[in-house]
């Protein structure tokens, strides 16, 4: 930890420096008449394809790219000065042009989606491991039609049994649906335990029309839901893990391309500065 | 509750990376064979029976409920078939498919962009123009060659950078800053060569603190300012909303190429030099006399109690211009303009020369007829007249140091060019009575590098009546049209004689006509010898005799003086019938015209000026300084300039108006206080109505303190207007530096000073109309 904590105020050090110098840059520009756009154009293009090849790099992991927790490290901290050169590279200003909003607009959706990224995977992963059990994120729907069979087996049994059909209904009315499919996604992704509170209540109050033997049931039932709760938890937590890069990847090559024909167009129309 | 085992027969092995997945795997219970490469379903059943020896045997995974208890099929197939399904993309498959659609919609947009016609200019435009450019639309070709015939001329990616001048002829074909549009200032090479040669000359060093890391990062605008064209938009940035100030320039940018730089205008602006005042002004009035001396001795109305009340701002409150004559100057200068209190009045415009008629009629030269008692001199009008014809001219010439009233020492050649000479003068007179104004015209334009136009003529024609010039021919040469004609015939009948006075020339004036005074009632001795006079003075005898030379020379100082003074204040000192004989006392022509006009006095044609700003004096003192110096060189037109241009000449123009010596060598009179053809816009701006409220008791002295031991009268003795000596000091840096703070008022480069220093000019604009609209 002590070590993961120095590296960060190290690499947080190279960041802030270089963003000082990239903002020293710009200013001392503002101060001639040589046009800085050009500079900062090129780097921060150097950069976002720096940043874009981090994907390439996963794509060939048979070649001797160096680690990819290196690559992560230096795609997470690029990506962050990224944001500083585009802020100089537009001047502080909202672009007006219709290709520039556009451009700038993908920047701040691949940057943003970048930035969500990162303090997700931080955030999350240290939810994953604190609540309920860590299962692969393919082989949740499995364990989901598992334990609702499970329920739905101790419900069958106290039917059964007791010849009571209160926790069948209490099933069919609160449960069922909470255990057929998974459920409070941007709860979990909020970090709220408040619809699992609501089930315990219920479920709490529901206890005073069961006997003894239906409560043991009722008790094992509601291990069940806990369980299914974390399992949803992990669903929702891992689909945000995943899902954030549908934004990310996809919209970084279509800010390479529009970057692109930007390139071309400032050289075409420089008007001889 | 344990969720998750791991084992050979616990779990089955996940392959994220895989394109399809079983469509089962979302409720949970996916095949074991999944779908293949092509995403097609490949479940029949729940295991693969295996066989051993001749059995076949269960394989369902432990996951799936383990070994069935029916087992497999005799024919081996598993007695448990499976449902097929619709496969479903893996998550990593779903977004390698987004990402496609992504680019392709990416690339389709610029494809759709570059090649379509219809929004391209609008998308690629990288923001909205100025206001100023707003009229341009998305119309890019206006100013950018790199739309060429509405499509995008790609081959120009090449020489963008070559040719970095391209786009900015297209910004000159509007905005034309002159032959130097594209230099630094607008300023020719060799101008800024010198601008910069002197400044790096004066030996201070910049001080500016972030000089060194400026210089550093920046390109090297010095040396490209003087060798390349500089592109408008490295100043002026478009496409930066409608609001944008294209000229806002920040100070630290304006002395990118500078060769002296400094922080702030505080700190390190160099001190002014010879501020505001770069040469001598084109009105001459000496301030400090005026102030001292004149305006405390003469305290009218006419004088002003401030600078106000003969200045005022212009429209844009930034020169003090000079208010009209008739609200400054009339006051005390009018009458003097028209000759009041004057020793000239009036300027000869024809006059008749005495000429020795007797030795033309000896050597047998034919001049006709002759007044006798003419004896003036051509004036400079005529001779410039005369001037015109190339062999009148070259006979002035030749003539120049003779008198033509004494030709009894001349050779043949004299006395040939000296008839020439009269007849020339005969027919000049001849001409401009039968011809009128246009004569002027068809004199003045022949003479080299004259090109009036019909207002100037009409100008230099003075108005001159047509019976004042009839009577004056009738008088002078009764029988001229005859004498021409014979001269051009051939006809030797008319012998050289003098003509004699004719009874009525002339008009009565005073000292040598009778004043026609009412016989007094009672005698006095002033009356009987004024009566006396008369006798005297009406005896066309003497006055027309020989002696008449001697009395005509001085005649106009002896009508002034008898007319102004001797006579009207002998005659209000006398006995009661003062003001009887004054009005009818015929005045002389000169007094007759005191607002100014044409008369006839002997035999002299006059003109006396109308007041300020009179066209005739005006215009012909502009037509001749042009023709001082150079190919243009008129000797003529130098006597008529120097006749007019005189500190004490009639009309006392050059009391007030200076004389600028030209580029070209010529000279200019500046009859406006504000000198055309002069650079229009300066390198230094400023505002006086802006710093009204900076002034206080000592009102517009705060800044322009007088300077009293200036010799401002000596400035004008020559014609260079740089060299002189101002009425005002220097303005030094420490008047405006105490305001000019960013705090204050603001200490920006362009506050004070232009980066153009030719105004921007519209003329290439086409801005013909049709008559159709």
């Amino acid at each position: 930890m002590i070590r993961f904590r120095k590296r960060r105020a190290v690499n947080i050090g190279i960041l802030a420096a270089l963003s000082v110098a990239a903002y020293l840059c710009y200013y001392l520009n503002t101060l001639t008449l040589s046009n800085g756009n050009f500079g900062s154009g090129w780097i921060l293009l150097g950069v976002m394809i720096f940043l874009a090849a981090y994907n390439g790099r996963k794509k060939f992991p048979f070649l001797p790219l160096g680690r990819s927790s290196v690559w992560l490290q230096f795609h997470a901290y690029g990506g962050l000065l990224s944001i500083f050169l585009f802020l100089c590279h537009i001047q502080f200003r909202i672009p007006n042009g219709c290709l520039e909003i556009v451009l700038a607009t993908l920047f701040v959706i691949v940057a943003g989606s970048g930035v969500v990224g990162l303090l997700i995977s931080r955030s999350f992963a240290r939810r994953l491991s604190a609540q309920g059990e860590e299962v692969i994120y393919e082989r949740i729907p499995l364990f989901r039609r598992n334990i609702s069979k499970a329920a739905e087996g101790l419900i069958l049994q106290s039917v059964s049994e007791m010849q009571s059909t209160v926790l069948a209904s209490f099933y069919r009315e609160y449960l069922h649906l909470f255990f057929s499919r998974p459920r409070y996604f941007w709860h979990h992704i909020f970090g709220s335990r408040e619809p699992l509170r609501i089930l315990t209540r219920r479920i709490k109050a529901n206890n005073r029309y069961l006997d003894e033997s239906e409560r043991e049931i009722m008790k094992n039932i509601t291990e069940l839901v806990k369980v299914k709760y974390d399992l949803d938890c992990h669903y929702a937590l891992q689909s945000a893990l995943k899902g954030w890069l549908f934004v990310h990847i996809p919209l970084t090559f279509a800010l390479l391309l529009v970057a692109g024909l930007h390139v071309l167009l400032i050289y075409l129309f420089r008007g001889g500065i | 509750m344990r969720l998750q085992r791991f084992g050979i027969d616990e779990s089955q092995y996940e392959r994220p990376d895989q394109k399809w997945i079983c469509g089962w795997t979302a409720k949970g219970c996916p095949c074991v064979e999944g779908p293949d490469d092509k995403g097609m379903c490949r479940g029949t059943a729940e295991c693969i029976p295996v066989r051993r020896g001749d059995r076949w045997h269960c394989q369902r995974h432990e996951g799936r409920g383990g070994t069935c208890d029916t087992g497999p099929l005799p024919d081996g197939r598993c007695c448990l078939t499976v449902t097929r399904c619709q496969p479903v993309r893996s998550l990593r498959a779903k977004r390698g498919f987004v990402g496609f659609w992504v680019i392709a919609a990416t690339a389709g947009f610029i494809f759709y962009i570059v090649g379509s016609p219809w929004h391209r200019n609008s998308v690629i435009s990288p923001g909205a123009l100025s206001s100023s450019h707003g009229i341009l639309g998305n119309d890019c070709a206006s100013c950018h060659t790199a739309m060429k015939e509405g499509t995008l001329d790609w081959s120009r990616l090449k020489t963008s950078a070559a040719v970095p001048a391209k786009d900015s002829n297209l910004c000159v074909e509007c905005h034309d800053m002159g032959v130097a549009s594209l230099n630094a200032h607008s300023l020719l090479k060799s101008d800024l060569a010198d601008i910069t040669e002197r400044i790096a000359t004066t030996g201070e060093k910049s001080s500016r603190s972030l000089d060194p890391i400026l210089s550093f990062i920046n390109e090297d605008y010095s040396s490209k300012t003087h060798n390349e064209a500089l592109a408008c938009a490295t100043c002026h940035r478009e496409h930066r909303g409608r609001d944008h100030q294209l000229t806002e320039m920040g100070n630290q940018r304006c002395q990118t190429c500078h060769v002296y730089k400094f922080d702030s205008f505080p700190d390190g602006h160099p001190e002014f030099s010879g501020y505001p005042f770069e040469a001598r002004t084109a009105i001459i009035f000496d301030h400090y006399t005026h102030i001292s001396e004149h305006f405390v001795k003469d305290s009218g109305a006419a004088v002003p109690s401030s600078c106000l009340d003969c200045h005022q701002p212009d429209s844009a409150g930034r020169r003090m211009l000079v208010r009209d004559f008739s609200v400054t100057c009339a006051g005390c200068h009018d009458d003097q303009i028209r000759g009041h209190g004057q020793m000239t009045k009036s300027v000869s415009f024809l006059q008749l020369p005495g000429i020795d008629v007797e030795t033309f009629a000896e050597r047998g030269i034919e001049v006709g007829r002759w007044p006798e008692d003419a004896d003036g001199d051509i004036t400079p009008f005529m001779r410039l007249l005369l001037s015109s014809d190339p062999a009148i001219r070259s006979a002035l010439n030749r003539i120049t140091d003779i008198e033509l009233y004494d030709l009894a020492d001349t050779d043949d050649e004299q006395i040939e060019s000296a008839g020439q000479v009269v007849i020339a003068i005969k027919n000049l007179i001849y001409k401009i009575e039968t011809e009128g104004h246009s004569y002027f015209n068809s004199r003045l334009r022949k003479l080299p590098g004259n090109s009036l136009d019909d207002r100037q003529l009409r100008h230099l024609a003075g108005g001159l009546p047509v019976d004042t010039i009839t009577k004056a021919r009738e008088q002078w040469f009764p029988d001229l049209a005859r004498e021409l004609s014979g001269y051009t015939s051939g006809d030797k009948s008319i012998e050289p004689e003098f003509i004699s006075k004719p009874p009525d020339l002339p008009r009565p004036e005073l000292g040598n006509q009778p004043p026609q005074v009412v016989p007094p009632t009672s005698a006095d001795s002033d009356e009987d010898i004024l009566a006396d006079t008369d006798d005297i003075l009406d005896d066309d005898d003497i006055l027309g005799g020989d002696d008449e030379d001697l009395l005509a020379e001085d005649s106009t100082d002896i009508i002034d003086l008898s007319d102004d003074e001797i006579i009207g204040e002998d005659i209000d000192a006398g006995n009661g019938v003062a003001n009887t004989a004054t009005q009818s006392l015929p005045k002389s022509p000169e007094e007759w015209v005191h607002t100014g006009g044409w008369y006839q006095a002997n035999y002299s044609l006059n003109y006396r000026p109308t007041g300020h700003s009179d066209d005739f004096i005006e215009s012909w003192l502009t037509i001749t300084s042009i023709l001082q110096t150079g190919s243009r060189r008129i000797a003529a037109a130098s006597d008529v300039f120097t006749t007019l241009a005189g500190r004490q000449s009639v009309g006392l123009c050059s009391k007030c108006h200076s004389v600028d010596s030209q580029a070209d060598g010529t000279l200019a009179v500046n009859w406006h206080s504000r000198i055309s053809g002069v650079e229009q816009k300066p390198f230094t701006k400023f505002s006086h109505s802006a710093h009204f409220n900076v002034v206080d008791r000592e009102g517009c002295m705060v800044c322009h303190e007088l300077n009293r031991n200036a010799d401002y009268a000596a400035t004008f003795k020559r014609f260079d207007r740089t060299v002189f000596h101002g009425n005002f000091k220097d303005i030094k840096r420490d008047s405006c530096s105490t305001c000019h703070v960013p705090e204050l008022a603001g200490n920006r480069c362009l506050d004070c000073h232009n980066y153009h220093v030719r105004e921007s000019s519209f003329s290439q604009i086409d801005s013909s109309f049709s008559s159709r609209k």
